[in-house]
């Protein structure tokens, strides 16, 4: 102690290690979120579909997941989104109130997955219709390590938006398409009294 | 991290000072500027997605809480009583909250969503995924900077008042960037081609409604016991680590509550449910966040006290009838207030002066002791009461 600093309490500039903490600390962080996103990637995503169950989306609109799917359940949104998984492949449906211009929901949904999936490609959108007569407007996307197809369904009477995602492999996508286009084919907007 | 990293004659020998936040020889200091470069980067990305999305949401969104942000800034700033930390160092905390906690917040968070929905259901996902994964994810990111930042320059923390505004801080800036990205999010689920309606109404909620009882004040609660850790050296290391461990456990349970579908059937009633509710919620939160700031402050007091006993003994520069109020923000108010009523605005001004001048000499005697450093701010002290005096003559 000195006569500036009786008490011992200003401080020094003396020399410290922080390797040490900051190795802690570097650790702590790591084994936190890479031992949560490990954790979550190595757990199955959730029970296998009941075949030929309609299951209810939201806003009205209900389809039936494929047989040999599994629910994704990190995906299910009660109300608002439901999704399927197999293997490396996922469909996601997802219904919401729509007041707006009918091109609006496909165009933000293809922006979103373009900024979220880095993709090489993208198709030019064309009408489609399935087979209980829904109509809409698809659009086909590509990458590095995926291939996948965007639907949207707009019901103006209903006011209604349905998005769907389908994605996989390149590989796996041509194996599961059938089953995807059936999941496509079987949304039904339940109509307003 | 601690003082005893190094050996005791060490540092009793070393010379008096404070070090600045760019350390390039710390390691500390290199993964600091890692993560936030990653967390930079992350952020501009996640920038870039919105304005990809919902543009017009994307600006509107930036620029109100860019806005939202400076008052904040300002008020931590006046918190900041004798100024101990450097524009730098706000920045740095700042930075850490906004983008290196927010980088790392995100995956983590991601991930314990989908395991809620996996281990257990879709709905108990939708009701209790946000309190498991908030508290626990955000919480100790948060403080992991804060620890980082007292590693880089652990000399810059001179007081609890220092750890506990880092705190803060490093919480605004997560709260900030977190509600610039719910309100794009609001805006990407709208029911219609209107993006600008969303981000307001997410701004009036999170924003004015629940800005007041949120990160900035649960990581000030967990910085205090970091503080306590720090130092409390009298006190045996169970004790320190005992102590920092409840008000960590106290930041995660505030943080907790508030995200709990806990008291959601009042939302459930109308408008009036809704404020009530986030009030009920908030409140205990804000109670917390004062009772923290005020044993800070007790501390902080005490702390300038000390410095002025020892080293001050002019009455010129400190009369023995101000010490008390040098760390009260709201004495120091009522004495400015009164001198207003008695002797008009410019003497209530003059009188502001005075008593930043006298933290400021306060501040560079306990980081540097006396000497040519403080010889500048006595001039200023005695500066600011010959011109306090003068006014108060004039109006006599």
């Amino acid at each position: 102690m000195s006569e500036l600093d009786p008490h011992g309490t200003l401080p020094r500039l003396a020399p410290y290690r922080t390797w040490p903490g900051s190795l802690v600390l570097f650790t702590l962080i790591v084994a936190y979120v890479g031992g949560l996103v490990t954790w979550n990637s190595n757990t199955p995503p959730g029970e296998p579909v009941t075949p030929d169950v309609r299951i209810a989306v939201g806003e009205g609109v209900s389809y039936v997941p494929a047989a040999g799917w599994n629910l994704d359940a990190a995906t299910i949104k009660a109300g608002e989104k439901h999704g399927v998984t197999r293997e490396a492949a996922a469909l996601s449906i997802a219904a919401k109130k729509w007041t707006g211009s009918p091109q609006t929901p496909l165009e933000r949904a293809k922006q979103a997955v373009l900024s979220a999936k880095e993709l090489r490609h993208v198709d030019a959108s064309r009408p489609f219709q399935t087979a209980s007569g829904f109509s809409g407007t698809t659009v086909g996307y590509s990458g590095k390590s995926i291939q996948g197809r965007l639907w949207a369904i707009v019901d103006t009477k209903d006011q209604v938006a349905v998005i769907i995602d389908a994605h996989a492999t390149p590989n796996q996508f041509r194996g599961v398409k059938a089953d995807i286009d059936a999941m496509v084919a079987s949304v039904q907007l339940e109509a307003t009294p | 991290m601690s003082a005893e990293s190094v050996g005791q004659s060490t540092v009793a020998s070393a010379p008096i000072g404070v070090e600045g936040f760019i350390q390039p020889r710390r390691a500390a200091f290199w993964l600091l500027v890692f993560f936030l470069a990653n967390g930079l980067y992350s952020v501009i990305l996640l920038v870039l997605n919105s304005h990809r999305v919902v543009p017009e949401g994307m600006w509107l969104s930036l620029l109100l809480w860019t806005l939202y942000a400076l008052p904040f800034v300002g008020f931590i700033r006046a918190l900041d009583l004798d100024e101990e930390h450097s524009v730098l160092g706000f920045l740095l905390a700042f930075a850490w909250g906004g983008l290196g906690a927010v980088y790392l917040a995100i995956p983590a968070n991601d991930a314990i969503f989908a395991l809620a929905g996996k281990l257990g259901s879709p709905e108990f996902k939708s009701s209790w995924g946000a309190a498991i994964a908030g508290p626990t994810t955000e919480e100790f990111l948060k403080y992991a900077g804060v620890v980082l930042l007292v590693m880089v320059a652990r000399t810059q923390f001179r007081t609890p008042l220092s750890v506990v505004l880092t705190g803060a801080v490093v919480g605004l800036g997560f709260q900030i960037v977190e509600n610039f990205v719910y309100a794009t999010n609001a805006a990407v689920a709208a029911t219609s081609d209107d993006q600008l309606t969303p981000v307001l109404s997410t701004f009036l909620v999170r924003g004015l409604l629940c800005g007041l009882w949120s990160h900035s004040v649960y990581t000030a609660v967990s910085a205090y016991g970091l503080a306590v850790f720090l130092f409390d050296r009298e006190a045996s290391l169970a004790k320190r680590v005992g102590v920092a461990a409840l008000f960590f456990a106290l930041a995660w349970l505030l943080h907790a509550t508030w995200n709990s579908p806990i008291l959601s059937s009042i939302q459930a009633q109308g408008l009036g449910g809704a404020i009530l509710y986030i009030f009920i919620k908030g409140i205990p939160v804000l109670v917390v966040g004062i009772w923290i700031w005020r044993m800070a402050l007790r501390e902080q007091a005490t702390y300038l006290e000390g410095l002025a006993e020892y080293y001050v003994s002019d009455p010129a520069l400190i009369a023995p009838d101000e010490r008390p109020s040098l760390a009260c923000l709201g004495t120091r108010r009522a004495e400015r207030k009164a001198l207003r009523k008695r002797a008009g605005r410019a003497a209530a001004r003059q009188l502001r002066a005075l008593q930043r001048a006298q933290l400021r000499l306060l501040t560079t005697l306990g980081r540097w002791g006396p000497g040519n450093r403080t010889t500048a701010h006595e001039r200023q002290v005695r500066k600011a009461r010959r011109r306090l005096e003068a006014l108060l003559a004039k109006e006599a």
